[in-house]
């Protein structure tokens, strides 16, 4: 799990986020009920990445429909379903996915971004939602091309401490045994990794010391220095962000597929415990099998490679998150 | 959950793909129960030269089985659990077929031991059934998995032995020697089975050949292992040379008695069973309770009902042909139409009865012969298309024991003591499945085409048949080629026809059925918008008032021609709709028996709609519209009553019909209905963020409005549009929009307009930082709207104001302009900008960062930049 961050400025930049009214309360009061409510969020897509500056990459980030979903959840949660500001945000499971390439290639144009959300909240105590499920498709230049969806929960400070603490005594105890040792294999080329600057490098090389699954170790710092979050939290961000980069650094040792080409086109987390930012965590990736090893990549409707890998984040023999991630190369 | 070891291993519903997490896994299994130390998980996976990271990748493929498990554990229960010093799988014994094959050949054994012969052949026989392949297969296999495998070929090798010993002392001797020759190919150092093939040979009369099994076997064995046969091998050679008589099987009396020969031969003259028919599971549950007598009415007539392709008759011979057992007399489906479709006379009806069930000559009228033949009989016979009650009543009183399906396109309600079943369309699922079971390999390997597919034939069997045969037909074309075709509804029943099975025909004969005053509503209905109407909608294009039209389209009803549905959630409860293939054929037999009707009756329904949109729309936004209203309202229309309190929800309801009907007005040059209807609709898209509808409607508005050059209207709708760029956040087409329109409205001289134009460029001005710029616009559109007496203008104005004293800290001021702004919607008599103004002021002393999300316009937040 990851806490999501409390609403600040956005990477986003200038958005507007409207309130789509379904009963004469929330027309005239702008109120919300204890049931589903619609939204529709309006950006548009920056030129250069808001995080990592320029990058080769020939395609918008998948994490701007999740930060948009971020926003509008967190915001919605406080304003439209009366959450209390104490309660923590966690998000327990998401998804992203590009359900057409054509309209997240980069033109050169400032491209527009909607998202249209529906967001239900869940398990109502007293009138407050303990959860808020969010469902989003989304559009840029007006095509439908995607969606997103997130699993939200709001804690009681209390039980949130409870997790941290129990999940970083797991953690700590299993990595004395030597879970998660993966030595130093060193640092890929930021273009491998689809970016420009090393600072936005977030996974070390893959660790092949087996034939079926890749280990690679993930820098909690530096994921701290270029994604938002919380000082003392792991960038809940952080998992799309490294899930794209081993995605990339697996399928380009798997199958040559070319890093500024590729791109993430579904992306799917189930978070099973916090991650702690001052201990190691590690990803493992495993790719398609046959029984001869290696399948090949699968094709998608166009004929284009693609490969759906299964990605595991640890913290020693602690699962914090399991991912299933599609690689698309785009040619 | 199931487990396989013997043979590859497997996991149902799903195993993992991975070899290595297929070993650990069948490690585990092999131990069941037990706790396998992460050593030894260790060295089966990687021998004496683990890997350094051996540890933590034993802990992936762990966490790979475990999710594998927990997707077959409806429960959620983890049957693998870590129990230092390693893990232990715990899986039900039944669930296993190592544990199944295990208590089998237990209970094989000991049914061998009772010299229950028969028993032990049938529990090791099933216990050898349970092997798909060599033992832990497809996996590598460290040192504990090859002594398992060893010991599972050696246990099923025993088991195989013992029951071949069964089966030979059951004299399946005969049987027996292919099996037992090719193992001893195979195995051919194993002396238990040479002496069994040698025994299975000599008593099938193959004493010779038995000889000569023994011959082989022991050359192979001193070949092989330089040793003689055993001495129980040698002593049955010896035993075959001297034909021991006590060798022979002496077989026992079959105490099976034979069936019966039946006393009469059935009539059965029913169409062939459809190999591939699909669904109706429920209604076959209900008609199958009929049949028993079962069901919730004491009767022997079940009416079937349903539109034309429902699949009436196929669902009736369905039950026939299913129920020989409870109908061993006759069997028989009767149609009640001549070739011409006309309808049988009751007396042609029962003669056709007659000859049908080979009734022998018999003075007498017919009813009472028939009366006579089918008396104590069990039957079923079937009359299929009924056309009436009058049809069926005097046959149903000439079968006073048979059970009788009818089949009709009507309810047939007058009849007494019937029950009654209604076919509608399939659903979803049910619809795709036939599509899959009839369209082959095309559609299985699109489901999303002929999900398409499915939803464009409506469910209708018929259709969904046609469609599967069309693809069928057409090796070369895909589903998704298929679905594209059916896409266009004028085109959909032109491509739903194949050799003689035709759609629109089928269809057809319903529309003929019906009256021409009722043939005529069809057709008119027709251009009733997508995807249902109201009755309202109806009485505009039938140029009638509510009543009559209610009439006409119950009728319609009735025939199956139209769909009413009761949504009590509804403002308007009951809605009307066509089926998806009849809409096609109204438009059609419009198009081709009334095409000058078209034109004017979407103008009738375009102006019952322009009313009714006005109407609620100055419920929600009074005096938003700039639209000048129309002469005169249509007849028979009180919108009060139609719309209701409740603006909101008269708008969500109607407005794909809204949308549909500008649309039609576009396609039929009614110009200033287009840009009416469009600009009536606006204040609901914008409330509602209704983006594509918003867009759509108002680029055939500017269309329509630019044909007819008027200034105006153009200007109205580019300003809308305007609003819609702005809430999507696309500033520089807004602000272009915006000046555009203002240029517009002050050429046509209409200053409202062009003021509220002014505030709506300080909008984008606002949120592209432009503060100062933004605040002269919103102070210029203050002036026009107070000197134009514009209190919307005013209220919108003040707004604006509002939000630039805001982000320059000027909170008082901020206060100020709220409060008027709220007094402004109220001499509007705008309750939502009324609501927000006060809002906004009971807040505004608490915002103090430029960085928080402002509401803009009501419903409207500015998340500004950081």
């Amino acid at each position: 799990m990851a806490t999501v961050p409390a609403l600040s400025s956005s990477f986003l930049g200038p958005f507007h986020l409207v309130h789509k009214p379904d009963s004469p309360e929330t027309f005239l009061l702008d109120s919300g009920t204890p049931s589903c409510q619609r939204f529709v969020f309006a950006a548009e897509l920056p030129d250069e990445h808001p995080l990592f500056g320029r990058t080769p990459a020939a395609h918008h980030d998948l994490l701007m429909p999740v930060e948009a979903l971020r926003q509008a959840a967190v915001f919605a949660s406080r304003h439209y379903f009366r959450v209390p500001e104490k309660r923590l945000t966690v998000v327990a499971e998401a998804a992203t996915r590009i359900t057409e390439v054509e309209p997240w290639r980069r033109t050169g144009h400032r491209a527009q971004i909607a998202l249209e959300l529906d967001l239900t909240p869940t398990d109502m105590v007293l009138g407050v939602p303990r959860g808020l499920q969010c469902e989003a498709t989304v559009s840029i230049d007006g095509r439908r091309c995607g969606g997103a969806t997130a699993r939200l929960t709001f804690l009681t400070p209390g039980i949130y401490r409870g997790h941290r603490e129990a999940g970083r005594r797991q953690s700590e105890e299993s990595l004395a045994r030597g879970f998660g040792d993966l030595g130093s294999p060193g640092r890929p080329d930021p273009a491998a990794v689809g970016h420009s600057d090393p600072r936005n490098v977030l996974v070390g090389r893959p660790v092949e010391d087996d034939d079926e699954v890749l280990l690679f170790p993930v820098d909690g710092a530096a994921a701290g220095k270029v994604l938002p979050g919380e000082p003392d939290e792991v960038p809940p961000v952080l998992y799309l962000e490294a899930s794209r980069q081993a995605a990339l650094l697996t399928c380009a040792e798997l199958y040559g597929f070319a890093p500024e080409r590729t791109l993430l086109t579904d992306w799917q987390a189930s978070f099973r415990g916090f991650a702690e930012p001052a201990l190691p965590l590690y990803c493992t990736v495993t790719g398609p099998r046959t029984a001869g090893g290696t399948a090949a990549p699968a094709r998608d409707a166009a004929g284009r490679p693609k490969s759906t890998l299964a990605l595991t984040y640890w913290q020693g023999d602690r699962e914090v998150a399991r991912i299933s991630a599609s690689v698309l190369q785009d040619c | 959950m199931r487990f396989r070891v013997l043979g590859p291993v497997r996991v149902s519903p799903r195993t993992p793909t991975a070899a290595k997490p297929r070993a650990v896994l069948a490690t585990l299994l092999i131990q069941n129960d037990k706790v396998v130390s992460t050593h030894t998980l260790i060295d089966e996976l990687w021998g004496t030269e683990p890997p350094r990271t051996a540890t933590t990748t034993l802990q992936v493929y762990v966490s790979q089985v475990r999710r594998v498990l927990l997707e077959g554990e409806p429960d959620g229960r983890q049957p693998l659990i870590t129990r230092p010093p390693g893990y232990l799988l715990r899986v039900s014994p039944d669930d296993f077929d190592l544990a199944v094959f295990e208590r089998l050949r237990d209970s094989g054994r000991a049914a061998f031991a009772r010299r229950d012969y028969a028993e032990a052949s049938r529990q090791l026989r099933e216990a050898l059934s349970l092997w798909t392949g060599p033992a832990l297969s497809g996996i590598p296999h460290g040192p504990t998995l090859q002594t398992s495998a060893i010991r599972l070929e050696e246990l099923r090798a025993e088991v195989l032995e013992q029951s071949i010993s069964a089966d030979l002392r059951l004299g399946r001797h005969q049987e027996l020697v292919g099996e037992l020759m090719a193992l001893t190919r195979e195995q051919p150092l194993r002396e238990s089975l040479q002496g069994h093939l040698m025994v299975a040979l000599y008593r099938s009369g193959r004493q010779s050949e038995a000889l000569e099994v023994y011959r082989r076997a022991r050359r192979s064995l001193v070949d092989e292992l330089g040793v003689e046969p055993s001495p129980a091998l040698r002593k049955l050679h010896e035993r075959i040379l001297t034909s021991d008589p006590a060798l022979a099987w002496r077989p026992t009396a079959d105490p099976t008695p034979r069936p019966a020969q039946p006393r009469d031969v059935p009539v059965v003259r029913l169409p062939a069973p459809l190999p591939d028919f699909t669904g109706r599971t429920t209604e076959l549950g209900h008609a199958e309770r009929f049949l028993a007598g079962t069901g919730p009415v004491d009767s022997r007539v079940l009416a079937v009902s349903g539109r034309p392709g429902a699949g009436k008759t196929a669902f009736a011979a369905r039950l026939a042909h299913s129920s020989g057992d409870r109908f061993p007399d006759a069997r028989v489906l009767l149609t009640l139409r001549d070739a011409g479709g006309r309808a049988l006379a009751p007396e042609a009806v029962i003669t056709a009865l007659l000859r049908t069930l080979e009734a022998p000559h018999a003075s007498g009228a017919p009813a009472d012969v028939l009366h006579a033949r089918t008396r104590g009989r069990k039957m079923l016979l079937i009359l299929d298309d009924a056309v009436s009650e009058a049809q069926v009543r005097p046959v149903l009183a000439a079968l006073p024991d048979a059970t009788v399906i009818l089949t009709s396109r009507h309810a047939l309600g007058a009849l007494e003591g019937v029950q009654h079943l209604v076919l509608d369309v399939l659903g979803r699922a049910e619809a795709e499945a036939l599509l899959m079971n009839c369209g082959g390999a095309a559609m299985a390997d699109d489901p999303e085409a002929t999900a398409e597919i499915a939803r464009l034939c409506g469910g209708l069997p018929l259709a969904l048949r046609v469609a599967a045969a069309a693809l069928a037909a057409r090796p070369h074309w895909t589903a998704a080629d298929l679905a594209r075709r059916l896409a266009d509804e004028r085109g959909r029943l032109a491509a739903l026809r194949v050799g003689d099975l035709d759609v629109r025909g089928s269809l057809l004969t319903a529309y003929r059925d019906v009256t021409e005053d009722n043939r005529h509503a069809f057709r008119v209905l027709g251009l009733a918008p997508l995807p249902d109407f109201a009755l309202w909608s109806a009485a505009a294009l039938l140029a009638t008032d509510p009543a009559e039209a209610e009439r006409r389209v119950e009728d319609l009803v009735q025939a199956r021609l139209l769909e009413a549905v009761r949504r009590p959630d509804r403002l308007t409860p009951v809605r009307y709709g066509f089926h998806a293939l009849l809409r096609g054929l109204a438009l059609d037999v419009l198009a081709e028996e009334s095409p000058h009707h078209t034109s004017p009756a979407t103008a009738r329904l375009a102006e019952a709609f322009l009313t009714l949109t006005r109407h609620a729309d100055a419920r929600l936004a009074p005096s938003r519209d700039l639209m000048p209203p129309p002469a005169t309202a249509p007849p028979a229309l009180a919108p009060e009553d139609i719309v209701g309190p409740s603006p909101l929800r008269w708008f969500r309801e109607e407005s794909p019909g809204l949308l549909e009907t500008i649309r039609q007005t576009h396609r039929a040059g009614l110009w200033h209905l287009c840009t009416a209807l469009a600009s009536a609709a606006a204040g609901y898209y914008e409330a509602a963020a209704l983006w594509s509808d918003w867009q759509e409607s108002h680029e055939l508005a500017l269309d329509a409005a630019r044909e007819t050059e008027d200034l105006l209207a153009e200007a109205v709708v580019l300003r809308s549009l305007a609003d819609l760029e702005w809430q999507r956040h696309h500033p520089n087409a807004a602000r272009d929009l915006y000046r555009l329109a203002w240029q517009l409205f002050t050429r046509a001289g209409h200053r409202v307009g062009a003021g509220r134009c002014l505030s709506g460029e300080a909008d984008v001005l606002l949120g592209l930082g432009r503060v100062a710029r933004a605040e002269r616009n919103y102070a210029r559109a203050l002036s026009v709207a107070r000197t134009e007496a514009d209190p919307r203008g005013e209220a919108d104005a003040e707004r604006g104001l509002a939000l630039v004293a805001q982000r320059e800290g000027r909170l008082p001021e901020a206060h100020t302009r709220l409060t008027a702004c709220a007094t402004a919607a109220a001499r509007a008599g705008d309750e939502r900008w009324h609501a927000y103004a006060t809002r906004r002021a009971a807040t505004v002393t608490e915002s103090a960062g430029v960085t928080q999300p402002l509401e803009v316009r009501p419903g409207v937040w500015l998340f500004p930049e950081s």
